[in-house]
């Protein structure tokens, strides 16, 4: 094969005298490792979960989500253009009707009872099925604006990161420039101008929300690019494009994970506080902002010299438990996939 | 095949890479930045089945030579021709499938690997990327590839954490090896790894050699590692090639004076062996701005005395060093004593109220330099400059040390000056218009250059 005419005469493998490859095959093994015990090797991502899956305050908030969440679906039945999807019915009355324009036994204000188990708002409504289906704006307007502003950010990040030089220094002055104002003061800003509403809440939280995805991706960005493999994958011929989302952006998935599910909770109550300021959903809504909103008064003094507690309390530990449980499990996700190193933790947290 | 080993399948022209130092974008606008030559106009040539062994301390631009070679860093100038193709003006696609030819070899196995893939898709990156194999055939390359660089193929479905540095760099050996390619540049691929698995992995490459019949350019910073596997060698300075031959060639005198002092790094396994090590005096300049002339130079144990001086080789490099610290003088205080014991330290007199013999004891010890310099014509200017700079200001002073001392390696650039055929050092030693009357005397008087040298 090798033509000998520019091949040296003093090169070859190295020999090594004095020592005996065939003990060291055949030697007792140093350690118990052997082809067997490592067989179900697993991913990054399976050994994250079992962490995850063993994590008990984790785990709590989890369980605690889903049943708020199934609780939120099932409370009233959902149709699609006429077709009912969903028929089930837990909350035992329509969360908007005024209960004692049918049945006059019911009054503004009436505490807790069997019949009525949170008590009656200040307009005559069932507290209980108010709350069980608010969770439906809460919850979903939490998931979708996170949704939104992490895949904004993880793009938009990532682009940033991967490209560096002129655009990133672009991009990331903008970044700046929304860093330098509170979020929840963007998003009021946004909705006093387009008024309260379902899609003007979950707009006015992501149309700048996505900056803090932005920063944290660009970061990690910079960090992997500068790992072998990164150039190793362009040493093979890869595209642009299939070093990235191969290669970039699975590797910065995780504290972008970790910021997104600790944001849930911020975001939800960023909606509740424009509720409760009287700016998000239009009012007589059962979203839990809103509603502590109408019953603001009450937390002074009610009627009769009375303060009706469950008007505000129900609401308010509804946000509080949707938002604890959020938290638990986004530093249960933080603990499993290792992200404390990246800060991703200690980002989360401000809007 | 024999035809073609005649014509390199890779070869450099004048290959040039530069940096622009500028940190941010403000910088740049006012052009502020400063240039790093990392390859300053290198040309070299790898035939078939041929093993270059690229040596150099770290920051000498071996790295950057290597990744040039083939754009994974594009070049500033110069060229690169794979078997008579430019690749430094191939269009981006032209130059996916030469990836297919010329493969990479990392040095860090640990970051070279990407922790989220298994060592199979490692392994069948390259094949999904060229549409090499699919499906069972592609598992099957994998298995097989797995094998080629002693790797068990059940291996293929663990993660790379799973796996020691040396099997780390087995993956990166087969995920090379996929394309089937030509040459390898093998980039340090066994500094990171303990001693004992370094051979394990020189010997694999060898036998991959003869098996596929590679050619490897073997970038490496020490050279008792190029030794074994090259089959010539190339010495790197500053950016630049300082010495270039077979093997052998390199390895034994004539020397470039660099590739001396890196040999005689080198550890003899004999007892008997008494190390007369050469060392450098100061550090790697900084390759912002390289030293004039021959870049060596600063460090240069056989540094050319002009002809109107004639001393023992030591007292000259001690002068020289001398000089380079004048030129950088803030204060007189550098000149004289660095190592000043604790308690004169405390106190210590501006040197120019000392009076001037101690002044002039304090420079020669601080520089060994001999009391008097055999030479007596550079004696009366040595001590004249201490004069000056004794009693005038320190600027003027320092000028006068620049003139007074001048060897010809700060004002002339070395060629890569052709000793045989296939051997080419870049010294002024080996000039035959400046070397002829200073020759390589130097070789003949070493003896007493060799115990004088370590100052
Ligand atoms: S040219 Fe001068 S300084 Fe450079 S290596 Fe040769 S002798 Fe040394």
């Amino acid at each position: 094969m090798t033509d000998t005419q520019n091949i040296s005469a003093g090169r070859g493998r190295i020999q090594i005298t004095g020592f005996d490859p065939e003990r060291v095959t055949e030697r007792e093994p140093l350690s118990d490792w052997t082809e067997e015990t490592g067989t179900g090797t697993q991913s990054r991502w399976k050994r994250g979960f079992k962490r995850f899956v063993r994590n008990r305050s984790a785990m709590i908030g989890v369980i605690v989500v889903s049943i708020m969440s199934l609780l939120a679906i099932f409370s009233r039945p959902i149709e699609f253009f006429g077709f009912v999807v969903q028929p089930f019915a837990i909350a035992p009355y329509d969360p908007t009707t005024i209960l004692y324009l049918q049945d006059p036994t019911v009054n503004v204000y009436d505490p807790p009872s069997s019949a009525h188990p949170m008590g009656i708002d200040g307009s005559g409504r069932d507290l209980f099925s108010r709350i069980l289906y608010g969770g439906r704006y809460s919850l979903s307007i939490g998931f979708v604006v996170v949704g939104l502003t992490a895949s904004v950010g993880l793009v938009y990040g990532g682009i940033s990161g991967y490209y560096g030089g002129w655009v990133d220094e672009l991009m990331m002055r903008i970044v700046d420039t929304i860093y330098a104002f509170p979020g929840i003061v963007l998003a009021l800003i946004i909705v006093a101008i387009l008024g309260g509403g379902y899609w003007q809440l979950v707009l006015a939280f992501s149309l700048f929300g996505w900056n803090g995805y932005a920063r944290l991706v660009r970061g990690e960005v910079l960090k992997i690019k500068q790992n072998e493999y990164v150039l190793a994958a362009k040493a093979l011929g890869a595209r642009d494009r299939s070093v990235i989302f191969k290669h970039i952006l699975p590797n910065a998935m995780p504290p972008l994970l970790v910021l997104a599910s600790l944001s849930i909770g911020t975001v939800v109550i960023g909606v509740a506080a424009l509720g409760f300021l009287g700016l998000g959903m239009p009012p007589g809504t059962a979203e839990w902002g809103t509603m502590l909103d109408a019953t603001r008064e009450t937390l002074i003094q009610g009627p009769d010299g009375q303060i009706p507690w469950w008007a505000t309390i129900y609401p308010g530990m509804a946000i509080f438990i949707f938002v604890m449980s959020m938290n638990m499990i986004g530093d249960g996700v933080n603990d499993a996939l290792d992200a404390q190193e990246t800060g991703a933790g200690e980002q989360a947290g401000g809007v | 095949m024999s035809n073609q080993t005649d014509s390199p399948i890779l070869r450099a022209e004048n290959l040039k890479k530069y940096y622009d130092t500028s940190g941010g974008f403000v910088e740049s606008l006012l052009n502020r930045g400063n240039t790093v030559k990392a390859v300053d106009g290198v040309s070299l040539e790898l035939r078939e089945g041929e093993t270059l062994g690229v040596v150099g301390e770290s920051g000498c631009g071996k790295t950057t030579l290597g990744r040039s070679l083939i754009r994974l860093i594009e070049p500033t100038d110069g060229s690169v021709y794979y078997r008579g193709d430019d690749i430094t003006t191939i269009s981006k696609k032209e130059l996916r499938s030469l990836r297919k030819d010329i493969q990479y070899i990392f040095q860090d196995p640990f970051s070279s690997l990407n922790p989220r893939l298994t060592v199979g898709d490692i392994i069948g990156e390259p094949l999904d990327i060229h549409g090499l194999a699919s499906g069972q055939e592609r598992e099957e390359r994998i298995y097989e590839l797995l094998e080629i660089v002693g790797l068990n193929p059940s291996h293929a479905r663990r993660y790379p954490h799973e796996f020691s540095g040396g099997q780390r760099q087995r993956i990166g050996i087969a995920r090379a090896l996929a394309v089937d390619p030509e040459v390898i540049i093998c980039d340090e691929p066994v500094s990171a790894l303990d001693v004992s698995v370094q051979a394990q992995i020189l010997n694999l490459l060898e036998d991959l050699q003869d098996e596929f019949g590679l050619s490897y350019i073997f970038i490496a910073h020490d050279l008792s590692v190029v030794e074994h596997i090259s089959d010539r060698v190339a010495v790197m300075y500053l950016g630049k090639i300082a010495e270039i031959g077979r093997t052998e060639e390199v390895f034994t005198p004539p020397y470039h004076p660099y590739a001396e002092a890196l040999l005689s790094a080198i550890p003899e396994p004999d007892p008997l062996w008494e190390g007369e090590q050469i060392f450098l005096s100061g550090t790697v300049p900084s390759p912002i701005d390289p030293p004039s002339g021959c870049s060596f130079h600063t460090r240069c144990p056989r540094i050319i005395q002009p002809e109107s001086y004639e001393m023992e080789q030591a007292t000259w490099r001690s002068i020289m060093d001398f000089k380079q610290r004048a030129a950088g003088a803030d204060s007189l205080e550098a000149l004289t004593a660095v190592n000043t014991d604790a308690d004169t330290y405390t106190d210590r007199t501006d040197p120019r109220e000392l009076p001037f013999g101690e002044f002039e004891t304090l420079v020669r010890n601080e520089f060994s330099i001999p009391d008097p310099i055999s030479d007596s014509q550079a004696e009366a200017t040595f001590v004249d400059v201490l004069e000056t700079l004794h009693s005038d200001s320190l600027a003027i002073g320092i000028d006068r040390v620049r003139e007074a001392f001048i060897s010809p390696c700060e004002e002339q650039s070395p060629e890569l000056i052709a000793n045989s055929e296939t051997h080419h050092i870049s010294c002024l030693l080996y000039d035959d218009e400046l070397g002829s009357d200073t020759g390589y005397q130097t070789e003949t008087n070493g003896q007493d250059n060799e115990t004088a040298l370590s100052n």
